[in-house]
């Protein structure tokens, strides 16, 4: 009958850094360790060894006190990578890193750059009512097709990654309605007509 | 414990009767802190001299385990060793040293490649030897250990491989793949198929059948049944063995120069790196021991200062022994009431209108 391990579970699936790095030729300097926790953003999480420094195995080697590294890293995450190196040893006894094989290296650090969020319209209807009354005020002129449309304002800031302003004559790709638009739960909407 | 001692002490010892203290010693240094610093020559002289000493167990099972020995091999080493195991036809260790190879994944070198296929592929045609892992020890009973965080099984494909097929598989994969002549094909063929990676078998076979290559029967032949598609293949049969030599002995005649040169000047080289390293290590530690005599010179002086300036300080003295007396909060010794206990059978009395007199 086998040790029988009582304990908290956790959910790492991998290697320890030490398991990984002792395993290799010149401790893994120069090759890529990803970490099983940080495969659940889509852009690749990855780190670079860079630099290795052994600390002494622990006296006693439990399931609880594994021997760690330390270890100079330079991480990518989610796709960026940091300006300065990191050091990894109080998080290296996590059983939580993978080896990545040098032929998939490169499949695994590539950035597929997203498409552009779209395109975002420079113009809106009017409410409703401000439509009826600006177009009332306006009622001379009547049978023009052009009816008046209320100019956006975006903050610029939060565009700088994925998104645009039209220019003019351009498709928007995101459309904004003045209307409720689509629900969430259209079971809570059933019977009602939107105007969409 | 240190890296540049050991590293001394392997490379002097060239006698046979000092393997045991080798190896322990250098175990003891992968388990110490200043693993980081071993020399490549340490590994480099270890494993010569057990291939002087013909201890061939010792030296395969070492060089598997590389977290409590850190053996590895450098090409110069590797190619000592396949070339001893191919004279004494001896295919399974070079599978295994082989094997070392391939999870390091160091696939330079034209002559180590070579010959890491020809180990492979006879050791196929008669696989035996290869020893089984040993199962850690396991009580009889059910032993219950209480742990902080249980921890999760994790298979990679790669330092985790136990069995031989998939090891000997994976090298002749790893080892051919990339490369286009019909010979490396149809290893790499053999050897996904023995890696038990059925989708890639499936690709290359596909390639190959588009392409038209005709492959070496006897390689396809060492398939296991259970790859059908493999028939789909024109074969024709060749003396692979032949041409496998006749590639090694191609690639002697490439690097052979080449590697003697570079051979001889990294042997140069590990010498000055020793000498260096050695006389750092003498300056720390002289460095270090000159500090701690400072500090015994200087609690000597210490006391010498206190009993010479006695009478001088004797008012702080008297002071700083007022301030060592520790004051207590002052503690409480009074009895601590009980509450009222009530009597159980206690019935109040009846307080009515009528029973006032006044």
């Amino acid at each position: 009958m086998p040790y029988k391990y009582i304990g908290r579970t956790t959910d790492f699936k991998g290697k320890t850094l030490w398991e990984i790095v002792g395993n290799l030729k010149n401790f893994g300097v120069g090759r890529i360790v990803a970490r099983n926790r940080m495969e659940r953003y889509p852009e690749p999480c990855y780190m670079k060894i860079l630099k290795v420094e052994t600390l002494p195995n622990p006296e006693v080697v439990t399931l609880d006190n594994l021997r760690k590294v330390r270890v100079w890293v330079e991480r990518t995450f989610r796709g960026k990578t940091d300006p300065q190196p990191v050091v990894i040893e109080s998080a290296s006894y996590k059983a939580d890193y993978k080896l990545i094989p040098k032929d998939e290296e490169e499949d695994y650090c590539r950035i597929v750059r997203k498409l552009e969020g779209g395109i975002l319209p420079k113009t809106i209807e009017f409410p409703p009512i401000l439509k009826e009354l600006i177009l009332r005020d306006a009622g001379a002129k009547e049978g023009t097709t052009e009816e008046p449309r209320l100019e956006l304002v975006y903050n610029r800031k939060s565009l700088r990654n994925r998104y645009r302003i039209a220019e003019d004559g351009e498709q928007p790709t995101v459309n904004f309605t003045m209307g409720l638009g689509k629900p969430v739960s259209p079971s809570l909407y059933e019977g009602i007509k939107l105007d969409q | 414990m240190s890296a540049v001692d050991v590293d001394i002490f392997v490379n002097s010892t060239t006698d046979n009767s000092y393997i045991d203290e080798n190896l322990d010693l250098v175990h003891k240094l992968r388990l110490s802190a200043d693993t980081g610093n071993t020399l490549p020559s340490t590994s480099h002289a270890l494993i010569r001299m057990l291939i002087q000493c013909e201890n061939k167990d010792d030296l395969l099972n070492s060089l598997d385990d590389r977290l409590n020995y850190g053996l590895f091999l450098d090409f110069h080493v590797a190619n000592l060793l396949l070339d001893t195991y191919w004279k004494r036809k001896d295919f399974t260790s070079g599978a295994r040293t082989a094997s070392q190879l391939m999870l390091q994944e160091e696939f330079n070198h034209p002559l180590s490649n070579s010959l890491s296929l020809l180990h492979c592929y006879n050791y196929l045609l008669q696989p035996d030897g290869w020893p089984e892992y040993p199962k850690p020890e396991e009580p009889e009973e059910e032993v219950k250990v209480r742990v902080k965080y249980l921890r999760n099984f994790y298979d990679d494909d790669h330092f985790d491989l136990r069995d031989p097929k998939k090891i000997v598989g994976k090298t002749l994969a790893m080892f051919t793949k990339g490369k286009d002549d019909v010979i490396s094909k149809s290893l790499n063929i053999l050897g996904l198929a023995l890696y038990d990676k059925k989708d890639l078998v499936e690709k290359a076979v596909s390639e190959c059948a588009t392409e038209g290559t005709v492959l070496y029967k006897e390689i396809i032949e060492l398939v296991p049944p259970e790859n059908e598609n493999i028939k789909k293949l024109k074969t024709e049969s060749a003396d692979v063995n032949s041409m496998l030599i006749s590639n090694v002995i191609k690639a002697v005649q490439e690097t052979s120069e080449n590697d003697i040169a570079q051979q001889c000047e990294i042997y140069l080289k590990w010498e000055t790196d020793r000498v260096n390293a050695l006389e750092e290590q003498k300056k720390r530690l002289l460095t270090a021991k000159r500090l701690s005599d400072i500090e015994d010179i200087k609690t000597i002086i210490k006391e010498k200062e206190t009993k010479l300036w006695f009478f001088n300080n004797e008012e702080e003295i008297e002071r700083a022994i007022e301030a060592k007396r520790v004051y207590y909060p002052k503690r409480w010794f009074g009895k601590k009431k009980k509450p009222k206990k009530i009597d159980e059978g206690y019935i109040p009395p009846e307080v009515s209108q009528s029973s006032t007199k006044y």
